[in-house]
């Protein structure tokens, strides 16, 4: 009896050991920070023989990243992984991949409608919150604050947006600056050098989407040797972000995991029949000066 | 006319005729030839537009598949076509990625000028839309207002006016090329694809390329002709703005040519022409005309200058200087060499020639010229006409002949000739030179006052130009000195100096010449002893006279000669004799004459003796047959003998022929032997020596004595190989004996320095001087002792003896022995072999061998041939016996 209950359950696991393809349409891989999701994901998946990944760049192209969607769905993949450039047209996108049984797991960027399967993501909503708290009280709750500002049309970048000016509104003395540097530090260089450099503004904070963009910026006033002796936040907490922190010419990093790992747990969990949450937030921290030595940066 | 105005007339008339005929063949072929230019022009310039438009076309053709295979595009348009919502129209996303597909349609739009690239969607509709035109990129994107409406943005994101842009449909239904007309001054060459996603239409991408003034000003920068393009038979864009009518006749070829291709395939509507108004080719061909005859002036002015410059240089030149030069090749003048302008060419090849001729002709005038005053000086130089009328002299012609000038001149040659010589010596003469030869002889010549002198001749014929002849020139040199002194030379070497009679010479001339019938000869007896008694010039006197007495008696006696042969012979030749017995009668009677008559000589009266040989044998063998019978008649001391064959001095000589004969072929067949006679010693009892003899082996290998050949062999000069065969075989056969052996040599062989070095020869290379003794024959007298002595010194030297040979028969000279410093004595064998009976014999033997003992010689008897003569000569005291008793003459050394 017993040997028949375990061939049963041999067979069993057979059956579900079937292979999975998992189409990850990465929205910028020149983008370091998806650039380590990517890498997140392939690690994650090297315990996984069963999962196979498609990886395909959109290079920060709504169209582009359109048409990697619809190969994937052409190709007929069981898993999209992405996150979306563009929270309504990409959505579009993806309703035909759900309409195709394909379970669409989104990380960082969320859409417009309900056309996934998971989201997993930090909540920047709130990052862009503290951050603001962070700085308003650094100088003062009075002065100029220049926002380097994310890619346009994004959730991650509205969100940050959206909750640093949530908590900066109340206070008037305090006027903020933007420009769209496109999550992008070469972009960042070209509006430092704008700003800083040709128009010799000055401004009394930087609240910055992610940490690439504030490199940009430091790397600017140090050709023109220029110092920085203004509070500066970034967002994700790089390597580069810990050094600038220990270094003192960054202020503060919130970390934002690029949420490779918890993406193929959700697909685990899909395939296993598993529970899961289709909202997974994940967890966040400020760094500062007097944390960043124990808490090593996301890549 | 002159050399230079012939070339001046005949330059001018060449050049100028081909310049005429060059004139009028290019005007014939001038107006062809242009209208065959046009069409070629246009051939090119129409491949020039296709050219140009097939490159269009696959540019077109080219850019839509690489846009159409652009991912980039193909994403953007697929976003655009599937993702769009107009109701809910996200502008900022749309609008920025057609902006984005115009930014990248500018990529390919770089480089293709009047080009515009139109994507439009499945409906037809513009999606974004940018021309190249003039380097200025103009571009237009579709979009939609708030209320959903189309509108049209250009790259400012202004809204243009839809009529404007009159490209927001895509008007045509079919994909590839196209044509179309987009204004009166526009038409279009367009292609059109099809872009597919996934396999299914994303949309349509419409490229054109516009045809405008401007590509026709590109084009037209090309081609030669003005170019048009027409579409659908209406409408026109032309690089020269043309008239409707104008058009029209162009189309007509009426005052154009026009020639027309299609822009695509053959029903296409939009065409191209090249054109060109006849008119250009009319003012072509008069610029043209003009031209060529400007060309042709200058090319006939220049042709004609030139043309004299070089005739003049090259030709007038060097011939005005063969001219000056060729004048002074007068005899008068002295020449100059032509200078030397021009090189390699004919002229001076010519002027070579003539440099040449002229030095070498003045060479031979000058050699001429002193040739006939050489000729003057040293012969009588003569010239006559055909018939032999004298017609030149010279000065010494002149003086030879006797005659003035004006004497001669005109008169016939043969006036100089004389009557001696034979007529037919002057027809071989005139044959001779009438057929143009020269004729070369000695002529006798009679002078004016009727002497003779000789003329060694030579005659020649002067031809003229057609090898004629003219005249006949003689030159004449004056031998009658060398005749003269030819026949006193031809006299002395024919006569006798004494007697004045022919001679010898004269004689063998004369019997080879005439054909003598008897000769004799007449030698006076014993005229030695005249000589002798009276002297030598009394004797001549002696033969003189007798030479004129038989001239006397014989000078009356026709055909009859007489010559002095030698001192104390005459000879008498008849060539015509009457019958032999007459004339036998007549010598004999000469004969009898001589003997009773005396010749009275100085107051002497002297009778002379003479013997005679006569013959009457061929004429060639007249003297020698003659001669031998006188010696017959002497011999015999007969008065006269008449030759006859089986005479016996003949037979005589007849042996002695034979037996040269047999020497000769034994020598040649090493024929010649030494035989060996041993010598006894009378007190040893032994033989010792031996004596060498000379033998002859005749054919029949019959052993001949030296008795029959040796005196003839001394006469024929053959004894000298004799004696040094017997030498060398006698030193071979004694070079390995103990034997002494002897070989006889006469005087004569020690005088003669050729055997007297072959002895000291043999004696060098066989080593045999201490065996041999050279046996001297007793000889009568000595003239060169001195040389004799020398040789028995040499011998000597070499261990070699010395006997004398039949000692006693001779002169005995006991002085001779001593002199010769002889080892032996052979005692001659005349006394020994009757001393048996002859006591003088004896007594003379005795005194020999007293006499040799006391001068410490050794003797030795000759012909021993039995033992009493043994016992005598033993009992004598003779050393050494030789004689049959001992041993006869052998081949080899042997004794018993």
């Amino acid at each position: 009896m017993k040997k028949i209950i375990i061939l049963t359950l041999l067979f069993t696991y057979l059956l579900h050991a079937k292979n999975y393809t998992i189409g990850y349409v990465n929205p910028d891989i020149s983008n370091p920070w998806y650039h380590s999701q990517l890498i997140e994901i392939q690690n994650s998946l090297m315990k996984n023989p069963q999962l196979q990944l498609i990886t395909k760049d959109a290079q920060g192209k709504i169209a582009l990243q359109i048409t990697n969607l619809e190969e994937l769905i052409n190709n007929k993949v069981d898993f999209i992984i992405t996150a979306a450039l563009h929270p309504e047209i990409i959505a579009k996108a993806l309703h035909k991949a759900m309409k195709n049984n394909i379970k669409v797991i989104l990380v960082s960027r969320h859409i417009t409608t309900d056309d996934y399967t998971a989201f997993i993501a930090a909540n920047n909503y709130q990052i862009g919150y503290d951050a603001a708290k962070y700085l308003a009280k650094k100088i003062n709750y009075q002065g100029k604050v220049l926002m380097f500002q994310g890619k346009e049309n994004v959730t991650t970048a509205n969100e940050r947006e959206q909750g640093f000016m949530d908590y900066m509104k109340q206070y008037n003395n305090i006027s903020i600056t933007k420009v769209r540097a496109d999550y992008k530090k070469s972009e960042a260089i070209k509006y430092t050098e704008k700003i800083f450099v040709q128009e010799k503004q000055s401004f009394d904070a930087i609240y910055s989407h992610n940490d690439a963009m504030l490199m940009g910026f430091r790397e600017v006033m140090k050709k023109y040797e220029l110092p920085i002796n203004i509070p500066t936040v970034g967002i994700d907490y790089i390597k580069e972000a810990q050094q600038a922190i220990l270094e003192g010419t960054q202020s503060a990093s919130f970390v934002y995991h690029t949420a490779g790992k918890e993406a193929i747990e959700v697909i685990q969990k899909i395939i296993n029949n598993q529970p899961f949450d289709k909202e997974i937030t994940l967890p966040t921290q400020i760094i500062t000066k007097n944390n960043a030595r124990k808490i090593e940066p996301i890549f | 006319m002159t050399l230079r105005f012939k070339l001046f007339f005949w330059i001018l008339l060449i050049i100028s005729a081909s310049t005429l005929l060059s004139a009028i063949i290019y005007y014939n072929n001038v107006s062809d030839l242009l209208n065959k230019q046009i069409k070629n022009e246009h051939k090119n310039d129409t491949a020039i537009v296709k050219n140009h438009l097939e490159n269009v076309k696959n540019n077109l053709k080219f850019l839509a598949n690489d846009i159409s295979m652009n991912n980039e595009i193909i994403s953007s348009l697929n976003l655009i076509v599937n993702y769009q919502d107009k109701n809910n129209y996200n502008s900022f996303i749309f609008e920025a990625e057609r902006y984005s597909i115009i930014d990248k349609l500018s990529k390919w739009l770089a480089s293709s000028n009047n080009t515009s690239i139109t994507l439009f969607d499945t409906q037809k509709q513009l999606i974004a839309s940018s021309t190249r035109l003039l380097d200025n990129t103009q571009s237009y994107i579709a979009s939609f207002d708030e209320n959903g409406k189309f509108i049209v943005l250009d790259s400012q994101k202004k809204i243009t006016p839809n009529n404007q842009f009159d490209k927001t449909q895509l008007k045509h239904s079919i994909t590839g090329y196209s044509t179309s007309k987009i204004s009166e001054t526009q038409f279009e060459m367009c292609y059109t694809m099809i872009i597919y996603y996934l396999d299914k239409p994303l949309g349509y991408l419409h490229l054109c390329y516009l045809i405008d003034n401007t590509v026709l000003e590109t084009l037209r920068k090309n081609t030669v002709h003005e170019i048009v393009f027409e579409y659908d038979n209406k409408d026109i864009i032309s690089s020269n703005s043309l008239a409707p009518v104008t058009w029209e006749n162009a189309k007509k070829q009426r005052y154009y040519i026009a020639s027309n291709s299609n822009v695509l395939e053959a029903k296409d509507k939009l065409t191209y022409w090249i054109i060109t108004n006849k008119k250009i080719i009319k003012d072509q061909l008069k610029e043209t005309i003009i031209l060529t005859v400007l060309l042709g002036l200058s090319v006939f002015i220049a042709t004609f200058f030139v043309s004299l410059i070089i005739v003049k240089k090259y030709i007038l030149d060097p011939v005005g200087y063969l001219k000056e030069a060729l004048h002074t090749i007068y005899p008068s003048k002295s020449y100059d060499q032509i200078a030397s302008k021009y090189e390699g060419d004919e002229l001076s090849q010519i002027r070579n020639e003539i440099n040449h001729i002229g030095t070498n002709l003045k060479k031979n005038i000058a050699f001429l010229k002193s040739y006939k005053e050489l000729m003057d000086e040293g012969s009588m130089i003569s010239k006559s006409d055909l018939e032999g009328r004298i017609t030149y002299v010279n000065e010494r012609f002149l003086n030879a002949t006797g005659y003035e000038l004006d004497e001669i001149m005109d008169k016939p040659h043969n006036i100089l000739r004389s009557p001696d010589t034979a007529k037919k010596v002057y027809e071989k003469m005139w044959n001779t030179i009438k057929n143009k030869n020269t004729w070369r002889g000695i002529l006798k010549s009679k002078r004016k006052d009727g002497t003779y002198f000789w003329t060694k001749t030579v005659i020649s014929p002067i031809l003229d130009e057609n090898d004629e002849i003219v005249e006949y020139i003689a030159m004449r040199n004056d031998i009658t000195e060398i005749i003269e002194q030819r026949k006193e030379l031809e006299r002395i070497a024919t006569s006798d100096i004494l007697t004045g009679l022919p001679n010898r010479y004269k004689l063998i001339q004369t019997l080879k010449d005439e054909k003598a019938q008897m000769l004799c000869i007449l030698n006076i007896d014993n005229f030695r002893q005249i000589n002798d008694f009276y002297g030598h010039e009394f004797g001549d006197k002696v033969i003189v006279t007798l030479g004129q007495s038989i001239h006397k008696y014989i000078i009356d006696i026709d055909h009859w000669q007489l010559f002095h042969l030698r001192a104390d012979e005459f000879v008498l030749i008849c060539t015509k004799c009457k019958n032999k017995e007459q004339t036998i009668s007549l010598i004999k009677n000469l004969q009898n004459h001589i003997h009773h008559q005396s010749l009275l000589i100085d107051s002497q009266l002297i009778s002379l003796r003479i013997s005679i040989g006569l013959s009457f044998e061929e004429p060639q063998s007249l003297l020698l047959s003659a001669d031998i019978a006188l010696k017959y008649a002497k011999k015999e001391s007969k008065d006269m003998v008449i030759y006859s064959y089986d005479n016996p001095l003949q037979k005589e000589y007849e042996n002695n022929i034979k037996w040269s004969e047999i020497i000769e072929t034994a020598l040649k067949n090493d024929k010649v032997v030494p035989y060996f006679q041993a010598i006894f010693n009378n007190q040893t009892k032994k033989i010792e020596k031996f004596e060498s003899l000379v033998r002859l082996i005749d054919e029949s290998d019959n052993v001949i004595s030296p008795y029959f050949f040796l005196d003839i062999a001394k006469k024929t000069k053959l004894y000298k190989q004799i004696t040094k065969k017997v030498i060398e075989k006698s030193f071979k056969a004694f070079q390995n004996s103990p034997y002494e052996f002897s070989i006889n040599l006469s005087i004569e062989d020690i005088l003669d320095r050729e055997i007297n070095m072959f002895i000291m020869y043999m004696l060098d290379s066989y080593n045999v001087g201490q065996q041999v003794v050279f046996e001297i024959v007793e000889s009568e007298s000595i003239e060169n002792f001195e040389e004799i002595h020398k040789f028995i010194q040499n011998v000597k030297s070499y261990g070699c003896k010395i006997a004398i040979d039949d000692f006693g028969t001779g002169y005995s000279n006991f002085e001779y022995l001593m002199k010769l410093n002889a080892d032996y004595v052979k005692i001659d064998g005349s006394m020994i072999k009757n001393i048996n009976v002859n006591k003088n014999a004896q007594l003379v033997v005795s005194t020999i061998v007293n006499f040799s003992k006391q001068l410490g010689m050794k003797t030795i008897a000759e012909f021993v041939e039995d033992e009493k003569i043994q016992a005598i000569v033993e009992e004598l005291g003779i050393d050494y016996s030789q004689g049959y008793l001992h041993g006869k003459p052998e081949k080899n050394i042997y004794h018993s």
